[in-house]
C-alpha cells in the first residue's frame, strides 16, 4: 500500500502525515543513557531539548564540532587589517600631522586601536553567525513543546516516519520506553497527541 | 565527572532543577520587598542631584569645579579610572574565571557581569563632561567629516575612547548571549502580561536545542578568549594615559600590569560588597556559600599583593632610578601634603588585605564586608593619589599649587554611585542574578546532596 | 601500570655528550678566545639564570595550580617537581658566578667597580657586593628550603594517604608563592636588570617573569610529551596536554602584552636615560631583536590556535621547542647587549654552551624522576586528574 494511502495509527483520516514522538526525562545522565540506547536502535532523533548545556550529547548525536570560531578568527584578522590600515592611511596619506615628533607611521601607536577592532570584529561576528546559523532572532515564536523543558525536563523528539504502522510505531516505543523516558507522546501533524 | 570529596559542595540545602529555577526567579515573581523600594528611592535621588550637577557643569563649564592649572585632571578622572577599574571584576570571573575552569564563577558571574555594564556607563560619564563642550563629543570618533581633520591616532586618549566602547559593547554581548537560556526560562516562567513578551522578545526563541546549546557553548569559549586579553587592554590604555607622559610617578613601565591587577583587585570588592548584601537580601545563600566569598577572597590577596608589591616596585625604581624628579615625587606622595590619602591606600589595600592569609578572616562574612569596603575606598584613593600628588607639584615651583573638590563635583560622584545603584536595583528586580542554566550545570558535581537527587530517575 | 622511570644508555649518552660538548665549549671560550674569559662568563650567567627561572617555573606551575586546589595537572606534577629540584644545582652555578664576582674572574657587574661613576655612586646603598651577596644567597637559599620541603611532603603522602600532608603542603605552596612574588622580581633586578646598572624599567621583574611562564611550561611539555612517548605515564591524555598547550599559548601572549608595554611606553616616552636600552638594541641586534619578539608571539600564536594543535604531541612540541629556543635568544637579548655589547653572536660557543647546560638540566630532571614514583600516588585529586576530561 502507498504510504499516502496508509492510515495512521490512531485515527482514521487518510491523509500525508509525518509523525513524531516526544520523549522526556529527568536527569542529563539518563538522557544521555537513553540517547546511546536511541541511537543504537537507529531511531531517527530531531532534535535534543534541554534546560542547560548536557555535554558529552554531541558526541552521542554525532554533531560536529561547531566552526564559530573560526568565523571569528576570519572576522578578527579582517578588523586587525582594518585597524591597522586605516589609521596608517589617515596618518600617511589622508592628512599627516605631526604629533610630538612622532613619524607618521608610528607602528607602536596603531597596536592599541588595531587590537581593539580585531577584538569588536571578532566578536560580533560571532554572535551574528551564531543567531544566524542557530535562526535566533528577536521576536520569534518557538513551538514550546512544554514549559518546564528550561526548568528541568529533558526531551528527545524523533521522526516516526509518514504514516507509520501499529508495528513500526510499537517497535519505537518500546525502544524508549527501554531508554527510561518517563513520559512518551506521539504526535503528529494533525495534532492528534496520544500518551503512552 | 564526580570530584574528591575534599572539595567544599557550591550548592548547599535541598537542590533539584525545579527548585533551582524557582529560587533564583524568586524575586522577579515576586512583589518586591519594601527594602527594595527604599534602595531605589535613595539611589535615584542620588542619581538626579548628580545629574543636575552634570547638567549645571555641562551648562557652565569645568570651572565649577576645583581643577586648576596644576591639576586639571581632578575627581572626574579619578572616578573614571575607578568606576572603569570596578568594571573589570565581571568580565575576569566570566571570561578569565570560565577558561580557568572555576565552578564557582557560575553563581556570581551573571551580576557581577551586570555590574561591570553599569559601572562602565558611569565611567563614560566623566571624560564625557570633563570635555567642557558637549555637544561637541562626536569630534572624539574618527568619520569623515568638513573639517578634513582625523582624530590623533597617536593619542592615549584615543585608544581610550575605542578601548572602553569597544569594552562596554563586547561586555553586553557576553552578557546578553550567556543570558538568552535564562530568558527562556522567564518566559516559560513569568506570568506577568508586560513582563513575560518582553521575555519572549528578549529570549530570541530559545528553546534549549542541543544544536544550539552546542553552538553557544563554543561561542560562550572564543568570546572568553577573546574577553580576557580585552579586560587586559582596556586597563592597560587607561594607565596608557598616564603612562605614555613623562610626568615623575605616572611615566613608568609597570603601570599596564599594575593597573589591571589593581582593577580586578576593586572589581573583586566591589563585587563582594554587592553580593554579600543580595545572597542575604535575596535568599541566595544557598548559592552563593561561604566557599564563594573565600574564593573570592582568596583572589583579592592575590590581587591586593600584586597590586603591593607593584607600589612597592614603584617607591624601589624611583629610587633607584636615580632620577631626582621621580624621588620627591614619591618622597612627595608619602610625606608631603597629600600623605594621608598615600596612607589610606596604602593600608586599605596593601595591609588590610594581608590579614585574609587567616582562613578564619576568609570565611567570616562581617570581615569580608568591611574590607570590602575599605578596598572600594583605598582603590578609590589609589586613582586619587596618581592624578593628583604628581600633578600638584610639577616641575615648576611657582605653579605648585593644591586641589580640593568643590560640592558640584562631589554631587557628580555620588551622583555616579546612584545612576550605578539604581541600574543594578533594577537588574536583579528583572533579570536572574545568577545564571541558572550554568548552576543546573554543576548540580551534579558540587552539590552536597546529590547522591540523594540522583535517585529520582 | 606505573612503572618507575629508569635513566636508561638511551638517554645517557646524548646527555653526557651534550655536557661534553658543553666543557669543549667552555674549555674554548675560557682560552681560545682572545677577550680574557668575557664571553665565558656572559654565557655562564646566561644558562645559569635562564635554568634556575625555568626551574622555579617548575615549583610557580606546582604552588599556583596547589593553591588553586587544581586536579588536572596531578598526573603530571612530579615532572614540574622533578625540575624544581634543579634549582640547589643552579645555585651552585651561580655561585661560581658570585665567587667570581668577588674574586675578580669577571666584570659582568659594571656596578661593582663604580669608579667615580657619579649615578653608580648614587645607587651604592644596594648595588654593592656583600648586599648583592646576601640578596643572591637569600633568594637561592629560600627557593631551595621550600622546593626541598615541598619534595619532602610529597614524597611522604606516596607512603601514607594522610590529608593532614596534603593540606600541610598546601600551606607549603602557598609559603613559596609569597616568598616568590617578591624574590622573583628582585631577582631579575639583582641578576639582569642590572647588567646595565645606569638602566631602570619597573617592569622588567614582571617581564622576566612572563617570559620564564613561557619557557618553563614549554619545558614541562615537552618533558610531559617525552616521558609518554617513552611509554610512561599511562594516566596522562591528550586532556592533559590542551591544557599545557593553552599554557604555552596563553603565557605567550603575556609576554608580548608585557613586551609591548615595556617597549611602547619607553618609546613613546622618549627619555634618553630609558630609550637607550631599546637603542642599542636596534642598532647592533635589530633583525634579532624584532625577529625574537615577532616570533615569540605568532608561532604559539597561530601553532596553537586549534584545539588540534593543542591535543596533537607533535604539533605541541615543535611549537614549544620553538618558543624555547625563542626565549633563550631574549634571555641572550637581556644579557648579552649589556655584557659583551656589539660583538655577541649567537656563535658555536654559545649553542655548544647552552647544550651544555641544558645537557646538565636534563640529566638532574630525569635523575629525580627515576628517584620517585612518576605519578603521586595518594594525591587526594589523582582520580580527578585521570578522569578529566576538558568541557571545551
Amino acid at each position: 500500500m502507498p504510504a499516502t494511502q496508509k492510515m495512521t495509527s490512531f485515527n482514521n483520516t487518510t491523509m500525508t502525515q509525518a509523525t513524531y514522538i516526544k520523549a522526556y526525562y529527568r536527569d542529563a545522565d539518563a538522557l544521555k543513557r537513553g540517547l546511546e540506547h536511541l541511537k543504537a536502535n537507529g531511531v531517527e532523533i530531531l532534535d535534543v531539548l534541554t534546560p542547560f548545556p548536557v555535554h558529552g550529547l554531541d558526541r552521542i548525536l554525532g554533531y560536529r564540532r561547531s566552526w564559530i570560531g573560526r568565523v571569528g578568527f576570519i572576522a578578527g584578522a579582517v578588523g586587525a587589517i582594518t585597524g591597522f590600515y586605516f589609521q596608517t592611511w589617515i596618518f600617511t596619506k589622508s592628512y599627516p600631522l605631526n604629533i610630538g615628533g612622532k613619524p607618521f607611521l608610528s607602528v607602536p601607536s596603531f597596536v592599541p586601536v588595531t587590537f581593539e577592532l580585531s577584538v569588536l570584529f571578532a566578536a560580533f561576528a560571532m554572535v551574528i553567525a551564531f543567531l544566524i546559523r542557530s535562526k535566533l532572532s528577536p521576536g520569534q515564536a518557538p513551538i514550546i513543546h512544554n514549559e518546564r523543558i528550561t526548568d528541568d525536563l529533558f526531551m528527545v523528539l524523533a521522526g516516526a516516519g509518514v504514516n507509520p504502522t501499529e508495528a513500526t510505531l510499537a517497535d519505537l516505543i518500546g525502544f524508549f520506553k527501554d531508554s527510561g523516558a518517563e513520559g512518551i507522546l506521539v504526535k503528529d501533524d494533525l495534532n492528534t497527541a496520544k500518551n503512552y | 565527572m564526580k570530584e574528591s570529596p575534599l572539595r567544599e559542595p557550591l550548592l548547599i540545602g535541598e537542590k533539584s532543577y525545579a527548585i533551582i529555577t524557582a529560587d533564583i526567579t524568586a524575586p522577579i515573581r515576586q512583589k518586591p520587598h519594601k527594602l527594595w523600594f527604599a534602595g531605589i528611592t535613595l539611589s535615584s535621588l542620588l542619581a538626579g542631584i548628580g545629574v543636575f550637577a552634570m547638567s549645571l557643569t555641562v551648562w557652565q563649564g569645568t570651572g565649577l569645579w576645583g581643577i586648576n592649572r596644576t591639576i586639571g585632571w581632578g575627581w572626574a578622572i579619578t572616578n573614571l579610572v575607578w568606576w572603569i577599574g570596578i568594571g573589570h571584576a565581571g568580565t575576569f570571573i566570566s571570561a578569565i574565571l570560565l577558561l580557568f575552569r572555576q565552578k564557582w564563577r557560575t553563581s556570581i558571574n551573571r551580576s557581577a557581569e551586570a555590574m561591570t555594564i553599569f559601572a562602565v556607563m558611569c565611567a563614560g560619564i566623566f571624560p564625557l563632561i570633563h570635555m567642557g563642550r558637549l555637544p561637541l563629543a562626536h569630534y572624539i570618533l574618527p568619520y569623515p567629516n568638513t573639517r578634513g581633520v582625523w582624530v590623533n591616532f597617536n593619542s592615549p586618549l584615543l585608544w581610550d575612547v575605542v578601548a572602553i566602547s569597544t569594552y562596554l559593547l563586547v561586555s553586553v554581548l557576553f552578557w546578553y548571549m550567556g543570558m538568552i537560556p535564562d530568558l527562556a526560562t522567564l518566559r516559560d516562567r513569568v506570568k506577568n502580561k508586560y513582563l513575560q513578551p518582553l521575555y519572549k522578545f528578549l529570549s530570541l526563541g530559545w528553546t534549549g536545542s542541543a544544536r544550539h546549546w552546542s553552538r553557544h557553548e563554543s561561542m560562550s569559549l572564543v568570546l572568553a578568549g577573546l574577553a580576557a586579553p580585552l579586560v587586559l587592554s582596556v586597563h592597560s590604555i587607561v594607565s596608557f594615559d598616564f603612562a605614555t607622559s613623562v610626568i615623575p610617578g605616572w611615566h613608568t613601565t609597570i603601570f599596564p600590569p599594575y593597573f589591571v591587577a589593581g582593577a580586578i583587585f576593586s572589581g573583586f570588592a566591589m563585587v563582594l560588597t554587592l553580593m554579600l548584601i543580595a545572597r542575604k537580601a535575596m535568599n541566595l545563600e544557598d548559592y552563593i556559600t561561604i566557599g564563594h566569598v573565600e574564593s573570592m577572597n582568596k583572589i583579592i590577596i592575590a590581587m591586593g599583593s600584586i597590586v603591593g608589591i607593584a607600589y612597592i616596585t614603584e617607591l624601589f625604581m624611583a629610587w633607584y632610578s636615580g632620577s631626582i624628579y621621580e624621588r620627591f615625587v614619591f618622597y612627595n606622595r608619602a610625606m608631603g601634603p597629600y600623605a594621608w590619602a598615600y596612607w589610606i591606600m596604602m593600608s586599605c589595600n596593601v595591609l588590610w588585605p594581608q590579614l585574609l592569609w587567616f582562613r578564619r578572616l576568609r570565611r567570616s562574612l562581617v570581615f569580608t564586608f568591611i574590607l570590602s569596603i575599605f578596598i572600594n575606598v583605598g582603590m578609590w584613593f589609589e586613582r586619587f593619589v596618581i592624578v593628583v600628588t604628581s600633578l600638584h607639584r610639577d616641575f615648576l615651583p611657582s605653579s605648585w599649587s593644591m586641589y580640593s573638590p568643590t560640592p558640584i563635583e562631589i554631587a557628580i560622584f555620588t551622583g555616579s554611585l546612584g545612576i550605578f545603584f539604581t541600574l543594578f536595583l533594577l537588574f536583579i528586580r528583572f533579570f536572574p542574578v545568577i545564571a541558572i542554566a550554568e548552576v543546573k550545570g554543576i548540580l551534579k558535581t558540587s552539590y552536597a546532596g546529590y547522591p540523594k537527587n540522583d535517585q529520582l530517575q | 601500570m606505573n612503572k618507575p622511570f629508569l635513566i636508561s644508555a638511551k638517554y645517557k649518552i646524548p646527555l653526557l655528550s651534550c655536557m661534553a660538548i658543553g666543557l669543549v665549549s667552555m674549555a674554548y671560550a675560557l682560552f681560545g678566545e682572545p677577550d680574557h674569559g668575557v664571553r665565558f662568563w656572559a654565557n655562564f650567567h646566561l644558562n645559569t639564570v635562564w635554568l634556575i627561572t625555568i626551574a622555579l617555573c617548575g615549583m610557580v606551575f606546582i604552588g599556583l595550580h596547589s593553591l588553586g586546589k587544581s586536579a588536572w595537572q596531578v598526573a603530571i606534577q612530579r615532572v614540574p617537581e622533578a625540575m624544581a629540584l634543579f634549582v640547589p644545582v643552579g645555585a651552585v652555578l651561580f655561585l661560581i658566578v658570585l665567587a667570581g664576582l668577588w674574586l675578580g674572574w669577571h666584570q659582568l657587574f659594571q656596578w661593582a667597580h663604580p669608579h667615580g661613576d657619579a649615578l653608580l655612586e648614587m645607587k651604592k646603598a644596594y648595588l654593592n657586593l656583600p648586599f648583592f651577596s646576601i640578596r643572591s644567597l637569600g633568594y637561592l637559599g629560600g627557593w631551595i628550603f621550600f622546593v626541598l620541603w615541598w619534595r619532602r611532603l610529597s614524597l611522604q603522602q606516596d607512603k601514607q594517604a594522610d590529608v593532614n600532608l596534603f593540606r600541610k603542603s598546601e600551606k607549603v605552596a602557598g609559603g613559596f608563592m609569597a616568598f616568590f612574588a617578591l624574590s622573583g622580581s628582585m631577582m631579575a633586578w639583582d641578576w639582569l636588570m642590572s647588567l646595565d646598572p645606569h638602566w631602570f624599567s619597573t617592569l622588567y621583574g614582571w617581564y622576566v617573569f612572563s617570559g620564564m611562564l613561557v619557557s618553563g611550561v614549554a619545558v614541562l611539555a615537552l618533558l610531559v610529551i617525552g616521558l609518554r612517548k617513552a611509554g610512561y605515564l599511562p594516566g596522562v591524555h591528550a586532556e592533559h596536554l590542551h591544557d599545557l598547550g593553552k599554557y604555552v599559548f596563553a603565557f605567550s601572549i603575556f609576554w608580548t602584552y608585557l613586551w609591548f608595554s615595556q617597549y611602547m611606553l619607553i618609546w613613546y616616552g622618549n627619555l634618553p636615560e630609558e630609550t637607550v636600552y631599546f637603542r642599542q638594541r636596534h642598532q647592533e641586534f635589530n633583525v634579532l631583536f624584532l625577529g625574537t619578539a615577532a616570533s615569540n608571539f605568532l608561532i604559539p600564536f597561530l601553532g596553537l590556535m586549534t584545539r588540534n594543535a593543542k591535543r596533537t604531541p607533535w604539533v605541541l612540541a615543535a611549537v614549544c621547542g620553538m618558543v624555547l629556543c625563542g626565549h633563550w635568544l631574549d634571555f641572550f637579548l637581556l644579557i648579552m647587549p649589556c655584557t659583551l655589547g656589539g660583538q655577541a653572536e649567537v656563535g658555536l660557543i654559545e649553542i655548544g654552551m647552552m647544550l651544555g647546560f641544558a645537557g646538565l638540566f636534563l640529566w638532574v630532571v630525569l635523575r629525580a624522576l627515576s628517584k620517585a614514583a612518576l605519578v603521586p600516588v595518594n594525591h587526594p585529586y589523582l582520580k580527578e586528574s585521570n578522569a578529566y576530561k576538558t568541557p571545551y
